[in-house]
């Protein structure tokens, strides 16, 4: 006790006095009854000065001591129990007050004089009316600590131990009308509830069953606390019956509650404070104490160590994995401070962002050096290449002709292989239905409380324009809004998309991602980004501007739960919502059409590796992140990413769901596109052909041959169908003795069988594609595709000449360009 | 009035109409009285949507005190009455830091920064009824 005012007396600055030597002529200065009303001992007389112990010296107190002893006063501080023992030898014990007892606890109270206090009358609860007691829910009796008693007519007599709670009453009120409070013992009252409802489970850990307990609880205070209305609670609960998420979640999601009027609710219901964490810097030492990943994968970030606690910012309690987890870092007692979702989310990103960002730059780096493409070549494939030029260089020097030829006969096998193989893929794919299915029944019996939270990435960069369509194509998803974690990712430096985001008022499943400003700016560095923070057991990559097929993630999610195990990724069908914009979008449509209507599902069933397209592939998100995610040096991070899980053993599966984009209408926005993806198969090849022979070995020879047709085919034809055409144009105009020369006897045959498969399977393969999509008005454009070849090898060529002078830049396609003024595109 | 623009604030985002809360605050605001004080008496308010929102636009962490007992010595730094006029309710000393719950931002606690110079005052936000609440359990206690 002295200690308490030890301390008192210093934060005051002043001297503290035990009283165990008192000047028993000093203390007459004042007389007892003064003393003690002031409480207030005289102790000694230094000079004129009077030494004077003070239990509380206001200025009113030394005012009145200084006017009754009338002389100057020094004060001195001294503990009440021990004032009081002083004034009892000083002044006689009759006289002295009796020492103060410390303020019983609530619950020792003597609830007969509560009763008497509250006008209330006190039963004993020696007899339940188990009936009567039913008129209110068992779980809510226990927690207010009450019992029904009887019911009056419309007023519910019920018995409590707690009659000044406020909050109490009004939770009676609203959920039993009138009520009519009394006053009995808590120990009778909990038994009173076992007779009438049975004994009470023996209490589990806090952290084992906080949800059914802390939901109860948390419905009634928002009611209670006007923060929810009756109705909006019930119908809350009937969406958690359907859903099962949490209570909390539903009302925030249905804008009932707030998500600041949520975090305060469970910090009072968690007694814990509720900290505006938007502008706090959470301290080092209390960093250092819990490594990343786990305040990561926990959603809470260490705030502060203080008085041998660490103190953690979550948005509710606790669980036990986590409490665990942090037990493995620390042993520090731990207290939460609750903060809203979105303003956690904002400190997790501020405190983190610097080794979020080393990840997404460097993680796949740093594991599997020989799958990045950081380095274009490597120095094998460097000491190759240069070997093969030389080579070549010295034979057309010795040999020309023959070595012209010798080059010529290679493309030509090759091209005429790689049409061949295509052909066949669009040939099977045709005749059957090669995607995983999934039926309308299926979707239908999809019980809602199992689906998974699935997390949506949306790379965004200057696309303001597009922000509203945006929402608007993600809003139309037909999942629950509560297991939506949709992740938008914005480059730190692009401010125009960051306010048009701000603006939009975003719903509690969106959350604005910033990317801080670090090389490579790319599309894959960003989803790595996104990924680093995402909470699905699903991960899907959406483009701006793209327009998902509103049951795309339910379809994907019974997919799964029909595919093997080793499929990890589900690429839905890529098209376009404004292929009638001009010839160019038709084109593309057409190209599209076949590619992810025919040619990804054949690779499919053939079990080759697939080329992902670049949006619209769920992946599952540990697995995800096992194989080292997207490549950020790599400009078709995804194409890669589809070698790279095939390689790993897994497998992608189709199915039949599609996701409008926008086509490219504009020429050299479209060049610059293609040259990126011609750039991107380049750089994938070059990586995973650094080790030929361990490719071959990991995906079999079936498979390597089917990545070099699908990707080396497809930059290499773009590559070399110029100059083919160049030696046909100039053979027609000149019939040169030279250009025979390249094509000698059974060669020309080749040559010619080559030119008329590759020219009927491309011109074939885009004319199926269009018939099976549907769009038979594009069917003459696809047979005008020749002239679309020619477009693709500008790209090429461009994308060729960007590898070696910038190999990491991100030629970004511009968005928005089928916005007309006043008209709105649609599928 | 800038001071005041959280309750106002929380008092509209409830929907209460601009002229209804005229009419409540010159019924029941008296001079010097803070309009928040007559927006809780009249129900128009809720003291805790008042404290969350205060909590959260200062920075100050909230802190709900139903069924809290005071430390009675603590009244020895923020004697009673003063607790009672500022609404503010002394929860506990840590070190040389007194946390102070406070139904409003700025508390004049400085007689008792006077009194104890070397004493910190910590603030943290409260309903104002909660802290009514548990001071008058404390005088019931003391009594």
């Amino acid at each position: 006790m002295s200690a308490f005012f030890e301390r008192a007396a210093a934060h005051a600055g002043l001297p503290f006095v035990e009283l165990d030597d008192v000047d028993a002529e000093a203390a007459h200065e004042l007389s007892p009854w003064a003393a003690r009303t002031l409480g207030a001992l005289p102790l000694r007389l230094e000079g004129r000065e009077l030494v004077v112990a003070f239990v509380d010296p206001t200025d009113d107190v030394l005012a009145t001591t200084r006017s009754l002893v009338r002389r100057p006063v020094r004060a001195m501080l001294a503990a009440p129990d021990a004032m009081a023992r002083a004034h009892a030898r000083v002044y006689g014990p009759q006289l002295a007050p009796e020492p103060a007892e410390p303020a019983p606890p609530r619950e020792r109270a003597n609830l007969r004089d509560v009763a008497r206090r509250a006008a209330l009358p006190f039963v004993e609860l020696d007899r339940v009316d188990v009936d009567a007691a039913r008129e209110l829910p068992a779980r809510l009796s226990r927690q207010l600590g009450v019992i029904a008693l009887e019911r009056r007519g419309e007023t519910l007599r019920v018995a409590t131990s707690d009659a000044f709670n406020g909050v109490t009453l009004r939770v009676l009120r609203i959920v039993a009308g009138d009520v009519e409070l009394v006053v009995a013992e808590p120990e009778r009252i909990d038994a009173a509830l076992d007779r009438a409802f049975g004994t009470a489970p023996d209490a589990l850990p806090a952290e084992l069953a906080p949800d059914e307990h802390t939901q109860l609880l948390l419905g009634e205070l928002l009611v209670a606390t006007g923060l929810v209305t009756r109705n909006e609670l019930v119908s809350a609960l009937r969406v958690q019956e359907r859903t099962g998420d949490r209570l909390g979640t539903i009302l925030v999601f249905a804008g009932a509650l707030s998500e600041q009027e949520l975090a305060g609710a469970l910090a009072d219901q968690l007694s814990a404070p509720l900290l505006d964490v938007g502008r706090y810097t959470p301290d080092p030492s209390a960093l250092a104490l819990v490594p990343e990943h786990i305040a990561r994968r926990h959603r809470f970030v260490p705030l502060a160590v203080s008085g041998h606690t660490l103190y953690v910012a979550t948005t509710a309690a606790l669980g036990t994995e986590a409490l665990r987890d942090l037990r493995r870092s620390t042993d520090l007692p731990v207290r939460i401070v609750v903060t809203p979702q979105r303003q956690l989310d904002r400190l997790l990103q501020r405190t983190y962002s610097g080794r979020y960002v080393r990840i997404a730059t460097a993680d796949l780096l740093n594991r599997l050096p020989d799958e990045s493409a950081y380095r274009v070549l490597s120095f094998a494939q460097k000491a190759v290449f240069a070997l093969i030029a030389v080579l070549v260089a010295l034979a057309l020097v010795t040999d020309p002709v023959t070595t012209l030829i010798v080059l010529n006969v290679a493309s030509i096998l090759f091209y005429t292989s790689f049409s061949l193989y295509k052909f066949k893929l669009i040939y099977d794919a045709l005749g059957h239905s090669l995607e995983l299915p999934v039926t309308p029944a299926d979707l239908a019996a999809l019980d809602e409380t199992t689906l998974p939270v699935f997390t949506i990435l949306v790379p965004l960069y200057r696309e303001a324009a597009v922000v509203p369509r945006l929402t608007t194509a993600l809003n139309r998803l037909d999942y629950p809004r509560t297991r939506l974690d949709v992740k938008l990712i914005v480059e730190e430096d692009d401010e125009e998309t960051i306010e048009a985001l701000r603006e939009e008022e975003l719903p509690p499943h969106f959350k604005l991602v910033v990317v801080p400003d670090a090389s490579p700016k790319t599309k894959p560095k960003a989803c790595n980004y996104g990924l680093i923070q995402a909470e699905g057991k699903y991960v899907v990559i959406y483009d701006a501007e793209d327009r998902p097929e509103p049951d795309q993630l339910k379809k994907v999610v019974v997919a799964y739960a029909k595919a093997e195990d080793r499929i990890v990724c589900i690429q839905c069908k890529l098209n376009y919502y404004n292929r009638g914009q001009n010839i160019l979008t038709r084109w593309f449509t057409t190209e599209y059409s076949n590619w992810f209507d025919l040619l990804m599902p054949g690779l499919d069933a053939a079990d080759a590796p697939i080329p992902l397209g670049g949006t619209s592939n769920h992946f599952v998100r540990e697995k995800l992140i096992e194989i080292g995610a997207w490549d950020p040096f790599n400009v078709t991070e995804d194409a890669d990413l589809g070698i790279r899980l095939h390689k790993a053993g897994y497998k992608t599966a189709i199915i039949d769901s599609t996701t409008f984009e926008e086509a490219n209408s504009e020429l050299y926005n479209w060049i610059r596109q293609r040259s990126r993806w011609v750039k991107g198969y380049i750089q994938t090849w070059l990586v995973q052909m650094r080790h030929p022979v361990g490719l071959w070995r990991k995906l079999g020879w079936r498979s390597f041959f089917s990545f070099q047709f699908i990707v080396a085919g497809t930059f290499f034809a773009f590559l070399l169908n110029p100059f083919y055409w160049l030696l046909t144009t100039l053979w027609v105009l000149t019939e040169a003795g030279w250009i025979r020369q390249l094509f000698p006897g059974i060669v020309y045959y080749c040559a010619a069988f080559g030119l008329y498969i590759g020219n009927f399977t491309f011109t074939y393969i885009n004319v199926a594609g269009a018939m099976r999509r549907g769009y038979y008005d594009l069917v003459k454009y696809a047979l005008l595709s020749p002239l679309y070849w020619a477009l693709m090898s500008i790209g090429a060529w461009k994308g060729l000449a960007q590898l070696v002078f910038r190999p990491h830049y991100w030629e970004k396609t511009e968005h928005g360009l089928d916005l007309v003024p006043g008209e709105e595109a649609g599928p | 009035m800038t001071e005041r623009l959280p309750a106002e604030l929380v008092a509209l985002q409830r929907e209460l109409e601009g002229e209804a809360l005229r009419a409540a605050l010159a019924e029941r605001a008296r001079p010097g009285e803070r309009p928040e004080e007559a927006l809780f008496d009249l129900g128009l308010l809720s003291s805790r949507d008042f404290a969350l929102e205060l909590a959260a636009r200062s920075g100050l962490p909230f802190l709900g005190l139903r069924g809290f007992l005071v430390d009675e010595r603590l009244l020895l730094y923020v004697p009673y009455v003063l607790a009672l006029a500022e609404r503010v309710c002394p929860i506990v000393m840590i070190g040389d830091s007194l946390k102070v719950a406070t139904a409003y931002l700025e508390p004049d606690l400085d007689s008792v920064r006077t009194r104890f110079p070397r004493l910190d005052i910590e603030l943290v936000v409260a309903p104002r009824d909660e802290i009514l609440e548990a001071l008058r359990d404390a005088a019931t206690a003391v009594r």
